[in-house]
């Protein structure tokens, strides 16, 4: 009488592949799928603001290029951080101490500060925004990101789920 | 039978090469490359600060040579100019209340001007894999000079 399995032999290394597979896509699924808590997370779009300070006159003309373009997390691993909607530019201001001891904002010449309003499909649960690889978006918290023509380091100033603009 | 793939083995394979797949997705295949330009001739600018005169001498003599830029060593460029000029300070006026730039007394910084055919795509342009962006933390080395702390100040598409 023929004793086969269905898969025929199942040795143990078989079954230590398979064992490597289920802790593998458990890591996967608890990496990109798994929250920080254990509530559900939705895919939707969110608006955040991203303040970049003294900046030359290129990179924020290389900047206001990119509108519409794709901003990345600009780190040796890369990932969406959503689309350039807008760019509001003023001339940079930096604090000076006078010498009669008072602190006055004064202009810095050639460089601008600005405000960058990026729209993002990404994560939200009640502990925060996320972008699709968990970065968390919140007020405060510092990144450098980059578009096709530019590169610069900012903080995030404001997330919302409607789009202020 | 040894050497010979069961179906069970066929399965566990293609298992792992779709945990492999959907992990590399999701982790590295968000940022799109679709092609628009597939020889853009670009020039930008790279900035070398705070050099002795011997330092800016050394690039000035460069002129018209080549140059690996970036952090992989892969980017190879033609020096188009190098412009030697005061390194400029942002300096602090305590007195009038303001902020300027000045000259340094001593010292020098170079523009590096860098021809490059590039690819271009709606997100970046890549010199030999190297992204090149105004910002950019981008060293430069070549024969005689190089820098490691330079940025692109400025970056252009050429008229063809």
């Amino acid at each position: 009488m023929s004793n086969k399995k269905p898969f025929g032999k199942f040795n143990v290394i078989d079954l230590a592949v398979v064992i490597a597979i289920l802790i593998i896509a458990a890591g996967v699924y608890v990496r990109f799928f798994g929250s920080p808590t254990k509530t559900v997370v939705q895919s939707t779009d969110f608006f955040y603001t991203f303040e970049v300070k003294s900046i030359r006159e290129s990179n924020l003309i290389g900047l206001e290029k990119s509108i519409n373009g794709k901003i990345y997390l600009n780190e040796k691993i890369t990932s969406d951080m959503g689309t350039l909607l807008k760019v509001e530019s003023k001339p940079a201001v930096d604090l000076l101490e006078t010498a009669d001891g008072k602190q006055v904002l004064v202009n810095i010449p050639e460089r601008f500060d600005a405000v960058l309003t990026i729209k993002l499909n990404g994560r939200i649960n009640e502990s925060g925004f996320f972008t699709p690889t968990l970065k968390h978006i919140s007020a405060g918290i510092e990144y450098n990101i980059k578009s096709k023509w530019s590169a610069v380091f900012g903080k995030v100033l404001r997330v919302r789920q409607e789009d202020a603009a | 039978m040894k050497g010979k793939f069961s179906k069970f083995d066929i399965v566990v394979i293609l298992a792992v090469i779709a945990v492999i797949a959907v992990g590399g997705y999701y982790y590295f295949g968000k940022e799109s490359k679709s092609l628009s330009h597939a020889n853009t001739e670009i020039e930008f600018d790279v900035a070398a600060l705070n050099l002795s005169l011997q330092e800016a001498q050394s690039f000035k003599e460069q002129e018209g040579g080549s140059v690996i830029f970036g952090k992989t060593n892969m980017g190879v460029g033609k020096i188009k100019s190098v412009k030697i000029e005061p390194y400029s300070i942002l300096a602090k006026d305590i007195i009038n209340g303001e902020r300027r730039w000045v000259d340094h007394p001593e010292n020098y910084q170079a523009i590096v001007t860098i021809e490059k055919k590039v690819l271009e795509t709606d997100d970046v342009f890549i010199g030999d894999k190297e992204e090149i962006r105004i910002g950019e933390l981008t060293p430069i080395k070549g024969k005689g000079f190089g820098c490691s702390s330079c940025y692109v100040t400025d970056l252009r598409v050429l008229e063809n």
